[in-house]
This record gives structure tokens, C-alpha cells and sequence, in this order.
């Protein structure tokens, strides 16, 4: 099956079994490595991806459903320098230790500033409730995510 | 392994026609639940309608008394829907507690119904709010209650939910949803519980309560004994552990001898009692 979409900023084709999941499209047709399988259920939200502005994992979704779509991953945050910035107050906070759940952290964290340029403690709790981390725990993450709201350039 | 045959049809017509015509055939909606199963599916040669390219399924409008949510709505819309807010407040807060961000940015409320997992978080407040869902197939179209619809799975095997039609909380209705899980995110519920209850603005008497419990059996289970305990009764007149007591027995009679038994039914009253704090808030006669 012929699939078409934008890729980091790149429109794609692709052909290709319509039963493969996204996170092995972007992995092995692409080798956007970023993108980790950690559950392969939705639960851990490692594979994060935003699609069409919104944070998904890219383990439950078949590339049969991405027809159209807009798709960012961490490589394509690092082409257009945003990642600077994660990378900046990720590494004052502490926020990464073995770094496996980073990107699915950054790519659920640029989603919520995608819908709310000032979240609260609160709201950024929330919106990476769906990324396990098992290192440095939550605290850091959150730090890190907070300085990036006020400091790194999103609110305006 | 076998490859998934997928489609990707268009239009509802398509998909009825395969509907029709396939064997082994699975609707995928927003896919956080069925494509849990990939490999399983694989394995026995299913056969996937993807709706992702059908268009006119994501809606929210309000009808009169009704509210119309077409199936393909995520729980991120409604959650964050003020129709949806403000006419089915307890359907919002259940959609806001499915799943995460990621999950919520994908599953479908139509999806939700269909799946019909035990512990959905929409199922309990669409049974209480007595909802009910568009069904489509190649023979035409019915409305049909969703507890029927949960009850008669086989009989709607393959049709298409459209929509799901969810009559209005008026000023004079109460609703409430409650969840018990083992963490406060990205949790499946042990147990649920969806409200509507309805009270005669004179005098704060409850006329009508609707109460349904989920997790307890494959489809939600209606709380008739709770039901008939608010019945009739002003809030303030409400005695807790006469309450609590027709909570428990209602979790006994569910799941009697099952290992989750004693822990459901101290678990029933943690929700009974933010449901009491609801009513006090919002239905308290002066």
C-alpha cells in the first residue's frame, strides 16, 4: 500500500505492508532511532510521536491510519533546532539518567506546549502521565519541563 | 506470520459492503485497543476495516435534548469539549481519565462502546445517562440502546456505530463519575461508577437515580439497590451506611466468592462517598 505524509518537514510515499506498526515504519524505513519501543502497548509511552499536533505512542497505531498526516519526531525537533532547548534544560535539570524514555518525554512535553504555553506543575504531570520513567523519576523531568515553558522560548 | 488484510475505505457504504461480505473482519478506530491484539489478529487471518479515511464521524452537536457525538470522536475532544461540559459533565470527566495523552489523542468513544472493555471509563455514564448509539449495517440503520447494544454483542457483530446520542443533563439532573485504580494515571479502572440522577427542583427530592457500576461484570451492572435507596429521598435526608451498605450488597451480588471481592466492595464506598459529596455540593435543598 502506497502511504504519503509529511515526515519532519518532508513529504513522504512510502510503499509499504499496511499492517506494519509506525514505530517500526519510522525505525527501520527510516532509522529515526529516536523513536523507542519500550511495552509495545501504549503504556510507556517511549515511542511518543506527535502526529497532526498531538502526542501519540507510534507502537498502537498501523501506517495504514497515517495517510495525510504531520508527523514530528525528536530528529525532526534537533533539524529545526527546537531540540537545543530540551537538550539545555533536560541536562540543568537532571532530568535524563539512562536517557531511554527522553525522547518520548520531549515529544510529549513539546505537544502540551503545543496546547498551552504556560502549563502548571500540574498540567505537565499530566501530560507525560503517559512516560514511564525509571531513573531519575518524575521531579527532574518536571523541572526540566517547567524552565522550558518559562525560559525557552514557546510562551510568546 | 500471516500478513493483516487492510482496507482503507472512503466511505460508509465500503465499509458496510465488507462488513457484509468478509469473514474475521475488525473495525479499527483509534486501534489503542485492538491493536494490543496485532499479533493475535495476524495469527488468525483477520481481515481490518481502517476508518481512518472516512470523513463525517467526528462531530459534536447538540439536538434539542440530545447531544450527537459521531463514533470517530476521540476522548480528548470530549474531554475538552464545552458542549460536552456543560449538557454531560460526567461523560467529559470519564473521558478525561481513560488511558493517557497519547492514549486519549487516539481512542474513539465508538471504539470505546464497541471494545466494550469491562472497565471502559465512558460505559458507566452512558448507561446511567441511558444512551444511545447509531448502528449502520448493509440491511440499514437502527438506534438502539447501549445497554442493549452491550447485551446483544453478537447480534450488532457487523454493523458500524455512527454516533452515540446522549440525552442532555438538565438543571435539575446531577451526574457523576467516579473511578477506583491502582494509580491515579494511566490507570484501568478496578471499579467505576457513572451517575445521573434527577430531583424535583420544589423540594430537592431525588424522583429518579441511574446508577451503574463497571469492572465488576463483562457489561456494566446497574445498581438497583442504590437506585432504589435514593429514590424518593431528599439529600439531606440520606443516611451513608444505609447508602454504603446497598453499595456493598450490590458489589456481593456481582461478584460473590470472586478474589476482588472484599477489596471491591470497601472500594464501592470510597466512590459512594465523593458521590454523596457531589450531591451535598450540588443538590442540597435550602
Amino acid at each position: 500500500m502506497k502511504i504519503n505524509f509529511i515526515l519532519n518537514d518532508e513529504e513522504k510515499t512510502v510503499d509499504i505492508q499496511p499492517d506494519t506498526r509506525l514505530v517500526d515504519l519510522l525505525r527501520e524505513r527510516f532509522n529515526l532511532l529516536s523513536v523507542k519501543e519500550g511495552c509495545g502497548q501504549g503504556e510507556c509511552g517511549a515511542c511518543t510521536v506527535i502526529i497532526d499536533g498531538k502526542a501519540v505512542t507510534s507502537c498502537l497505531i498501523l501506517v495504514s491510519q497515517i495517510e495525510g498526516s504531520i508527523i514530528w519526531t525528536v530528529e525532526g525537533l534537533e533539524k529545526s533546532g527546537e531540540l537545543e532547548i530540551f537538550k539545555k534544560y533536560f541536562k540543568k535539570h537532571g532530568a535524563v539518567q539512562c536517557g531511554y524514555c527522553t525522547p518520548g518525554m520531549v515529544m510529549s512535553a513539546r505537544a502540551l506546549l503545543n496546547k498551552n504555553k504556560h502549563p502548571d506543575r500540574e498540567e505537565i504531570r499530566k501530560a507525560i502521565a503517559g512516560n514511564l520513567c525509571r531513573c531519575t523519576g518524575y521531579n527532574n523531568i518536571i523541572d526540566a519541563i517547567t524552565a522550558i515553558a518559562e525560559e525557552g522560548g514557546f510562551g510568546v | 506470520m500471516s500478513e493483516l488484510k487492510v482496507y482503507t475505505p472512503g466511505e460508509v457504504k465500503e465499509v458496510l459492503k465488507l462488513l457484509h461480505d468478509k469473514e474475521k473482519v475488525r473495525i479499527l478506530a483509534g486501534g489503542t485497543d485492538l491493536l494490543l491484539e496485532l499479533i493475535k489478529l495476524k495469527r488468525e487471518g483477520c481481515v481490518l476495516i481502517d476508518l481512518s479515511r472516512i470523513e463525517g464521524l467526528e462531530y459534536i452537536e447538540k439536538k434539542d435534548e440530545e447531544l450527537e457525538i459521531g463514533s470517530l470522536v476521540t476522548f480528548t475532544d470530549i474531554h475538552d469539549n464545552p458542549v460536552i461540559n456543560k449538557y454531560a459533565p460526567a461523560l467529559a470527566a470519564a473521558s478525561g481519565q481513560v488511558g493517557s495523552v497519547q492514549i486519549r489523542n487516539r481512542a474513539t468513544i465508538g471504539g470505546n462502546i464497541a471494545h466494550a472493555s469491562p472497565a471502559a471509563d465512558s460505559l458507566p455514564v452512558l448507561l446511567a445517562a441511558g444512551a444511545r448509539i447509531k448502528v449502520l449495517n448493509a440491511a440499514g440503520a437502527e438506534t438502539v440502546l447501549v445497554e442493549e447494544f452491550l447485551h446483544n454483542k453478537d447480534k450488532y457483530r457487523n454493523h458500524l456505530i455512527t454516533a452515540i446520542l446522549i440525552p442532555v443533563k438538565g438543571d435539575n439532573m446531577i451526574d457523576f463519575f467516579g473511578k477506583v485504580a491502582y494509580r491515579r494515571d494511566v490507570a484501568t479502572a478496578r471499579i467505576n461508577m457513572g451517575v445521573r440522577t434527577v430531583y424535583q427542583p420544589e423540594n430537592g427530592k431525588i424522583i429518579k437515580a441511574s446508577i451503574f457500576l463497571g469492572a465488576l461484570s463483562k457489561t456494566g451492572v446497574r445498581a438497583d439497590l442504590v437506585e432504589e435507596y435514593l429514590t424518593g429521598k431528599r439529600v439531606d435526608e440520606l443516611e451513608r451506611e444505609r447508602f454504603f451498605a446497598a453499595l456493598r450488597e450490590t458489589v456481593d451480588k456481582s461478584i460473590p466468592g470472586r478474589y476482588s471481592q472484599p477489596y471491591k466492595r470497601r472500594a464501592i464506598c470510597g466512590l459512594g462517598d465523593d458521590f454523596l459529596q457531589e450531591l451535598q455540593r450540588e443538590g442540597s435543598y435550602e
